[in-house]
């Protein structure tokens, strides 16, 4: 013999409210949607994780030279800025 | 039997209550019986041009939704508890439903199907999968599980 309490308890899930369940999308599941979203993902995850190339050997050697040959400056190198005096603490 | 598509469209928005509280009554917790709504939904969403032929709908959700509870039951999660407010002996509901968390996956589905489903064992038989001799001694352990749980 099952207890009562069992039956009272199975009783109160025939009484459950039951949440808003979304229908689900039919395009989601059956369509070409997933297999494209899927393509585009890979290709722009593969982007993504691309390391930039290094210039080509020859690139480099012309800019050395240009540099040595004063033909190309090289980015002035900034002075540290003068720190700033303490604030008063304000009263 | 052949079903129109609208028939079956029809039966899986009206059973959608019916699948959550299924499931409710086998996992005991609403946050994991709405993964499995959503679960079987889905299922029936993918094979409902499969479903016209199908002889008995009802049945063949129910062994989804079987399925997807028992699945879900032994994967384990965070339990939520029933809401409470919804019973009209609220701690009743809380004392069973700690000694159903005690009893196993396979205890609990039994005692869902018998209880809630108010199936019979051939029907349980077809929901589980089993032959109905075993339909039988498994839901007398089921039963025996919760009367030993309850009366400690």
């Amino acid at each position: 013999m099952i207890p009562d309490p069992l039956d009272a308890y199975y009783a109160s899930i025939h009484r459950a409210p039951v949440p808003d369940l979304p229908p689900p999308d039919r395009r989601a599941i059956n369509g070409w949607w997933p297999a494209i979203g899927l393509v585009a993902g890979i290709a722009l995850a593969s982007i993504a994780m691309r390391s930039p190339q290094p210039p080509p050997a020859s690139q480099t050697q012309d800019v050395v030279r240009a540099i040595v040959q004063g033909q190309l400056r090289t980015a002035p190198v900034l002075e540290p800025r003068a720190s700033r005096p303490p604030r008063e603490a304000s009263t | 039997m052949k079903r129109t598509q609208e028939q079956v469209d029809t039966f899986a928005a009206d059973a959608r209550p019916w699948i959550y509280r299924l499931a409710l009554a086998i996992v005991n917790s609403p946050d994991l019986a709405e993964d499995v709504a959503q679960i079987v939904l889905l299922k029936l969403n993918h094979h409902r041009h499969r479903l016209r032929q199908v002889e008995n709908v009802r049945a063949w959700v129910r062994r989804v939704v079987v399925r997807a509870s028992y699945d879900a039951l032994t994967r384990g999660g965070d339990p939520s508890p029933l809401p409470v407010s919804e019973a009209s002996d609220p701690t009743t509901v809380v004392a069973v439903e700690l000694v159903l968390g005690r009893l196993s996956p396979e205890d609990r589905l039994m005692l869902a199907l018998a209880h809630f489903e108010d199936l019979s064992y051939e029907e349980m038989s077809d929901a589980l999968g089993i032959p109905m001799g075993t339909v039988a001694s498994r839901l007398n352990r089921a039963r025996a599980a919760f009367r030993r749980e309850w009366e400690k």
